[in-house]
């Protein structure tokens, strides 16, 4: 079987220009399915790096002492809970010790802690964890100990990430299943409109005995070239929308948090792939589905 | 080449278009397929080009028994029976060369035969010279030798006419039928359903007449035998 790529691109290309009405109309719901599944990728995997290194990073649990506390409870303390499973190292840092660290961590308005009478502050045990597998187990002994005032651990905040992108995930999956049917009904119908033009030619090409294969080609080139055109425009308009929303991440307020979010480079190479597949999927699926009445002759 | 033994079949809507048929044409053998509209001529052919599955019965073409085969291989079923209709059925925007191309680009022949061979076939069906003719710019008469020429261009054993000469006035339905008949002679087997009475009578070959989706007559030398 001959088939000609050239040939066959320019043909698809004059017979989507023939329709163009539904070309447009298919291309936009391919570029509008995957632009929602994009930005819900992007949601997830940031969600996904926020989470892990969280996770890495909050592997300690901070235990706020009471203001009553001595300096022979504090020591006392601190080597019941080097005791602990899991526990690699218990840090103590004074008053003045926080205060320092706020004041580095808060930088440029630092300056605001200057006019302080006293330290408000309380002096603190960092416990640096072996691994975040043993918070739960440190935490419950912690708590029981006296002289903490207050325990602050990350794990819930780690765990809270974890199951807000098991929800977004979740919907996530449904709203992009529904949309993806939806658009390949619609490149279903486009190439429809491309087939019974095209219904003569089919008709002589199966009494000439072509195969269905080489019938379906042209019009699989089609669907795939519309479901590709929507996932180039998708891509397009995620790159420009992420890139404006990583640069406002990236100014001074949310500082902070752009540590954490996946650089545009990194998400663009997982989108491009992930739209291509799904674009010329459609695309090709749409078609098929298309032509299956016209094939039994 | 074509055998149909004890042949029913029976449509959904409970129509019996072929009762028991017991036919069989063998190679180079030129038969007319006449009867009244609705008697079952077109479910006849339509089971040889496996269109329709018949009911009951076998059905062979050149060798192949086709009831059982596989839809993947009709295609290569269709490649040993060239078809022509009434209406022609060329593409009106391809021209008379590319027409006939057209059938062998879709058994990946190589445009070296392709350029060789159809001037050969315009030759046969006498339109040498009007390979870049539109459909729309040639004769009724000049347009089925084009179909005709389609329809053997890759030599299929088979060549199968469906009333080839409906549309055409009889000084060129008589051009048409020289044409088949040139192609016989080389060895095709040619099955022809017609209503023409005068082509019929004059030819002097076999007859196959369906009354009903029965055979009623099948004569060796026949007469076309109805008053339409």
């Amino acid at each position: 079987m001959t088939i000609r790529p050239l040939f066959t691109l320019k043909e698809a290309i004059k017979s989507l220009w023939r329709n163009r009405l539904m070309s447009i109309a298919s291309v936009t719901s391919v570029a509008a399915t995957l632009i929602i599944l994009g930005i819900i990728f992007a949601i997830i995997i940031n969600i996904n790096s926020i989470a892990q290194s969280a996770k890495d990073q909050f592997d300690s649990i901070q235990a706020y002492m009471a203001e009553t506390a001595t300096a022979e409870d504090i020591q006392e303390l601190k080597s019941t809970i080097e005791g602990f499973e899991g526990v690699a190292e218990v840090v103590y840092e004074s008053k003045s010790d926080a205060l320092l660290n706020m004041k580095s961590s808060w930088k440029d308005n630092a300056y605001l802690l200057e006019g302080l009478e006293e330290n408000p502050l309380p002096s603190s045990l960092v416990v640096y964890l072996k691994d975040i597998y043993y918070s739960e187990s440190v935490l419950k002994q912690m708590q029981v100990l006296q002289g903490i005032e207050e325990i602050k651990s990350y794990q819930d905040i780690v765990e809270k990430l974890l199951a807000a992108t098991e929800v977004i995930r979740k919907t996530g999956m449904i709203v992009i299943f529904v949309l993806i049917g939806i658009s390949t009904f619609i490149i279903h119908n486009t190439i429809k409109l491309a087939v019974n033009a095209r219904q003569r030619e089919i008709n002589i090409m199966k009494y000439v005995g072509a195969t269905n294969w080489f019938i379906r080609w042209p019009f699989l080139t089609e669907g795939t070239l519309l479901g590709l055109m929507g996932a180039g425009i998708a891509a397009g308009m995620i790159r420009l929308g992420y890139d404006y929303i990583y640069e406002v991440l990236g100014s001074d307020f949310y500082a902070i948090i752009s540590v954490y979010v996946i650089r545009p480079e990194a998400l663009m190479s997982d989108i491009v792939f992930l739209f291509v597949v799904i674009g010329a999927g459609i695309g090709a699926l749409g078609s098929i589905w298309s032509m299956r009445k016209y094939l039994n002759v | 080449m074509i055998e149909f033994s004890n042949v029913s079949k029976r449509y959904d809507n409970g129509v019996m278009a072929l009762n028991n048929v017991n036919v069989r044409i063998d190679k180079g053998e030129f038969v007319f397929l006449v009867g009244p509209s609705g008697a079952g001529k077109s479910t006849f052919i339509k089971a040889i080009l496996k269109e329709v599955n018949v009911t009951t019965g076998k059905v062979t073409v050149d060798d192949l028994l086709i009831n059982k085969m596989h839809r993947r291989k009709v295609p290569f079923l269709r490649r040993k029976v060239g078809v022509v209709f009434q209406d022609f059925r060329l593409l009106p925007n391809k021209t008379v060369y590319e027409n006939i191309a057209f059938a062998m680009e879709i058994l990946g022949t190589p445009q070296r035969n392709i350029r060789k061979q159809v001037p050969m076939i315009l030759a046969l069906v006498g339109l040498s010279g009007k390979g870049n003719f539109y459909p729309n710019q040639l004769s009724g008469g000049e347009q089925q030798r084009v179909s005709i020429a389609r329809s053997m261009i890759n030599n299929p054993p088979i060549l199968i006419a469906d009333e080839p000469t409906g549309n055409l006035d009889p000084d060129t339905s008589w051009e048409i039928m020289k044409v088949l008949r040139t192609i016989n002679r080389r060895g095709t087997t040619i099955l022809m359903a017609t209503h023409d009475r005068e082509i019929v009578d004059i030819m002097k070959k076999r007859v196959i007449a369906l009354e009903n989706g029965e055979v009623a007559r099948d004569d060796k030398v026949g007469v076309y035998g109805y008053d339409d």
